[in-house]
């Protein structure tokens, strides 16, 4: 029975509430039927009573008030009231049969220690006893929260057993914890149910950046929702965020900076030693200052001196978050940058671009690190189009076919970079059948025009440039590009909202502009090395122009990040038949994984991954290529909703939250058994008595 | 206090042995001198060659001859008389209160109080008694008037024991009367008295304190000695314990109900100022003023009040 929000264990002594009539009866009674004395006289009574009168009265209502408490506390304290904290408790002796599904997350969070237990243990500590605590009619369900959640039962279950063993064996993981799909899961399991009492109990550590956009507006009205946090409250961590690696795929020799993004999740200052190891040669060192709450980097600069498929680790010291510690990533090193130049123009005459690109391209042929340029006449272009040629040049092509338009778009989307001269007559037609052999996904920052062809004599020149940008960034201090003369070009319309504009001339035009298309980047370039269109070949800053432009064609990822949860793939540099592959996990355990054959590589896909490190691809026992999985870095902010964010974040629906240091064990059994809290109504009776006692005996005074 | 005697005599049980006998070796001694027809204890006022010598003074013509003192004349030469005092009977006048409001406590509010205690009109009358055979028993002449709002019964002074019997059986058959008027009864007595004397008021005093003390000031004028024993009950000082009480007015029949634990402090406050205004305004006119709770025993009350006196 509840009454006043109290459950009472003890309420056939209600009827001990017209106790509280007792003191108003006393009242009354001895107003009305007093003791009768014959007084010898009333003179002197009736002036006292006309003094006292109005404080006694006074003094009356406070003691019969007094007394009043005093019973109904007394009252209180024999009705044995139970407190269930936090807990609607209408509902918490509910007669009907109640389906529990007790969500847990298992994101990598979780598995945060530092000292004592994990936030993960505290949750299966209390995961197990809210199974023993729920009633022997109700059922329940365990829903382990990870990418994708995973329920024990396909509805809640009175088989307590196999849900107490499904979570002695639950360990936390290392991927991001997908709320919204387990509230969608348990939403949907309940809504099955009709007759019962509805709760969910959402076991986390709330960790801010996986719950503050959580949504609970799905969430019906029936469903009770009990939010358990078992997060540590000072969850300092510092993690290695991000791997950057410019050149993605660098070519032999070629110098490669890796950057990494150190963070400190915690509010003091650190100095740690960042570390890059690369296979199993000896490590790089940097040390690296962290602020309170900031990120660091940590650059390292090397050479590759060797080809092939390297794995990169770079991590810092061990701390209470172990799998964000070190960060992995996958560097292909290719013999030779492979540049393919399709131009229809005349290679030899004084007038060819080609002839200059090919040159700026590749300055000392024959060196380390310097790309291999190839050229081909637009009808080569198919065949010539290869999945290693990074990068593409069109310059003054009169058409494509359509197929190699596609492989073009194909390279494109796969990865590689397309660098467009427009210097021929036909580019608004090119441009449209890139447009169609892309499925009208070729992203077109500008429209082009008339060829713009200026007097003899007259020229344009560069006017704005956007020189934060790596490409331009180092002809910020030089007027090397404002002086260079453009004597033809395209008029161009800017298409708002796609790609970038790099470059404009003076009447406006755009001179350069990038878009990104899949995992590769397109680079419009609004002039042309020949000598009729433009001086730029004859000055000093053609050949640092195209070699940026070089580089700035291979910043993007030829490797998606792959993270913890997630597929990951890789492309192996093998023909032939799949027989001899072998797949292998990032503690070296054996993998299964479906392998595309193509032509001259195999692509290898690792259907779930459930840890960071490589995943790997072998042939007759040799590694062909990795994939680096990592933990998503919103896991390493530990730092956790407050009560009233997660009071917030669950508005409109009936939650309740236990967070902090409310949620251990005993809080747990109190929330459920209740919390007896008598001996505090016994005591105020005795307080209230003692407070009575004192005013009598200090009246009398 | 009231239990009867072996001879089942109720007039003599008033007088209490036991306190009488604290009794036996004092002198009830009368300040004034009052006139008397017979000697006694108490200094006449009357000189004279009867009695005691008590002092010399030069003779002044007029003086009787024969008073000189011939053997002061022979020893000095010069002319002295010889003064006296005659020892005569002193004149005691009882004013016993019988009204309604003398019959606080008593057995009736044995319930109410808890515990046994006698009423005022008891005390009074045992005090009265002790008294009264005080005075005859040393010679004095005692005389009673009991009352309410009139005169219900007076005796005249007499110094005998058959005297004092009659006194006594008034007493004991006198039952409550209505209600007091002390004034009106003074006024009424001091025509009846013929001889000046001892004027003791046994009384509540519950009356208009300014009409007694003018009453009482007749008296003066004739040189009484006056004595005022205002007799309380200890609940009447002080209110009973009782949470919740419908008072009740012994004389008008008013009801009052109140909480005793409420207003006992005024009370007790109203009560003494008025105890002190009676006090003082009989002090003032040279009026023997006592406070009696009927829980004291009369005897030591006497007592006490004839030390007192015997120190002027």
């Amino acid at each position: 029975m509840n009454l006043f929000g109290l459950t009472l264990a003890n309420p056939a002594l209600l009827a001990g509430a017209l106790a509280l009539f007792v003191p108003y009866a006393i009242h009354l009674l001895t107003r009305r039927t007093p003791r009768r004395i014959v007084f010898p006289t009333l003179q002197f009574l009736q002036k006292a009573q006309a003094n006292q009168s109005r404080l006694f009265r006074m003094r009356h209502l406070l003691l019969m008030i007094l007394r009043t408490a005093f019973i109904l506390m007394l009252l209180f304290a024999f009705l044995r009231p139970i407190r269930f904290e936090g807990r609607d408790s209408a509902n918490a002796n509910a007669e009907a049969s109640t389906a529990h599904i007790i969500v847990l997350d298992t994101s990598a969070s979780m598995g945060y220690q530092a000292g004592g237990f994990s936030p993960f243990a505290r949750g299966k500590r209390l995961a197990e006893e809210i199974l023993d605590q729920i009633g022997g009619d109700d059922t329940a369900n365990l829903i382990l929260a990870g990418r994708v959640p995973r329920a024990s039962f396909p509805n809640p279950s009175a088989n307590r057993f196999h849900l107490k063993r499904d979570l002695q064996a639950a360990e936390p993981t290392f991927e991001r914890g997908d709320i919204d799909a387990a509230i969608a899961l348990s939403i949907r399991q309940l809504a099955a149910l009709d007759g019962v009492a509805k709760r969910v109990h959402f076991i986390s550590d709330f960790q801010r950046t996986n719950w503050a956009a959580v949504n609970f507006s799905e969430m019906p009205s029936d469903i009770e929702s009990m939010f358990i946090g078992v997060g540590d409250e000072d969850g300092a961590n510092i993690a290695v965020t991000s791997l950057s690696i410019r050149p993605a795929a660098p070519s032999l020799g070629e110098p490669v900076e890796l950057t990494a993004e150190i963070a400190n999740f915690s509010g003091r200052s650190d100095t740690v030693t960042v570390q890059l190891a690369f296979d199993d040669q000896a490590p790089l060192r940097r040390e690296v200052v962290l602020r309170p709450n900031a990120v660091a980097t940590a650059e390292f600069r090397f050479r590759a001196n060797k080809s092939g498929s390297f794995e990169a680790t770079v991590s810092v010291p061990v701390d209470g978050l172990t799998a964000d510690d070190s960060r992995f990533a996958a560097l292909d090193v290719s013999e030779r940058v492979q540049v393919l130049i399709i131009s229809d123009a005349d290679t030899k005459g004084r007038e060819s671009s080609v002839r200059y690109l090919a040159r700026a391209l590749s300055p000392a042929e024959g060196g380390v690190g310097v790309p291999s340029v190839e050229v081909v006449r637009s009808v080569e272009a198919e065949d010539a189009i290869r999945p290693d040629t990074e990068i593409i040049i069109l310059d003054s092509v009169s058409s494509l076919s359509d197929a190699a338009a596609r492989r073009v778009h194909e390279r494109v989307l796969s990865g590689g970079a397309l660098v467009h001269f427009l210097s021929g007559l036909h580019e608004r037609t090119l441009q449209v059948q890139l447009l169609a052999q892309s499925d009208d996904e070729w992203p077109m920052p500008l429209l082009l025009g008339s060829r713009i062809r200026l007097q003899e004599g007259d020229h344009s020149r560069l006017a704005q440039a956007n020189f934060d940008d790596p490409l331009l960034k180092k002809f910020r201090e030089s007027d090397d590009l404002r002086e260079v003369a453009f004597y033809s070009y395209h008029a161009t319309e800017r298409v708002s909202g796609v790609g970038q504009v790099l470059m404009r001339y003076n009447d406006e035009n755009v001179a350069m502009a990038r878009s990104s298309h899949g995992q590769g980047m397109i680079l419009l370039c609004n002039f042309s090395a020949s000598l009729s269109d433009s001086d730029l070949s004859k000055r000093t800053i053609f050949v640092p122009l195209v070699q940026e432009i070089l580089k700035s064609c291979r910043t993007g990822s030829s490797r998606a990040e792959f993270l913890v949860g997630q597929p990951a793939s890789l492309i192996a540099d093998r023909a032939g038949s799949t027989g001899g592959f072998r797949f292998t996990g990032p503690r070296g355990e054996e993998l299964s994984a479906s392998v595309d054959q193509r032509e001259t590589e195999a692509a290898v896909l690792f259907s779930g991954t459930s840890s960071p490190g490589f995943y790997r691809a072998l042939f007759d026992g040799q590694r062909l290529a990795s994939a680096a999985v990592n933990v998503d870095p919103r896991e390493s902010d530990l730092s956790a909703l407050t009560t009233d964010q997660v009071e917030q974040l669950a508005a409109g629906t009936r939650a309740t939250v236990l967070t902090g240091n409310m949620a251990d064990v005993n809080a747990l059994g109190e929330m459920f058994e209740g919390r007896p809290i008598w001996h505090y109504f016994a005591a105020a009776a005795m307080a209230l008595l003692v407070l009575e006692m004192a005013l009598q005996w200090m009246w009398r005074r | 206090m009231a239990a009867k005697s072996k001879n089942g005599n109720g007039a003599w049980q008033l007088l209490q042995p036991s306190a009488l006998a604290n009794l036996q070796n004092l002198l009830f001694a009368s300040k004034v001198i009052v006139e008397g027809a017979f000697a006694g204890r108490h200094r006449s006022p009357y000189k004279g060659s009867a009695a005691e010598f008590i002092d010399y003074r030069e003779y002044n013509p007029g003086d009787e001859i024969r008073t000189i003192d011939w053997k002061a004349y022979a020893r000095s030469d010069r002319y002295f008389i010889k003064l006296f005092q005659t020892e005569t009977d002193m004149n005691g006048y009882l004013l016993v209160d019988c009204s309604a409001s003398m019959g606080y406590g008593g057995p009736s509010y044995e319930r109410l109080f808890g515990k046994e205690t006698v009423s005022k009109l008891d005390y009074a009358k045992h005090l009265a008694a002790a008294i009264s055979f005080l005075l005859v028993q040393q010679g004095d002449r005692v005389g009673l008037t009991l009352f309410d709002d009139r005169i219900r019964t007076h005796r005249p002074p007499g110094g005998t024991f058959p005297h004092l019997y009659t006194l006594l059986d008034a007493m004991d058959k006198q039952e409550l009367g209505k209600q007091t008027s002390l004034s009106g009864t003074l006024r009424e007595t001091y025509s009846l008295i013929k001889r000046r004397g001892l004027l003791i008021v046994v009384s509540d005093f519950l009356d208009d304190v300014d009409e007694v003390i003018k009453a009482l000031n007749m008296y003066r004028h004739r040189n009484f000695e006056v004595l005022l024993f205002h007799v309380m009950h200890p609940y009447e000082r002080k209110l009973p314990p009782l949470d919740s009480i419908n008072f009740v007015d012994s004389e008008s029949g008013a009801m009052m109900t109140s909480r005793s634990g409420d207003i006992a402090e005024a009370y007790e406050a109203e009560v003494n100022t008025f105890i002190e205004g009676l006090r003082s305004a009989a002090v003032a006119r040279g009026i023997e003023y006592r406070t009696v709770l009927t829980d004291e025993p009369y005897s030591d009350v006497i007592r006490e009040f004839l030390l007192k006196r015997s120190a002027r």
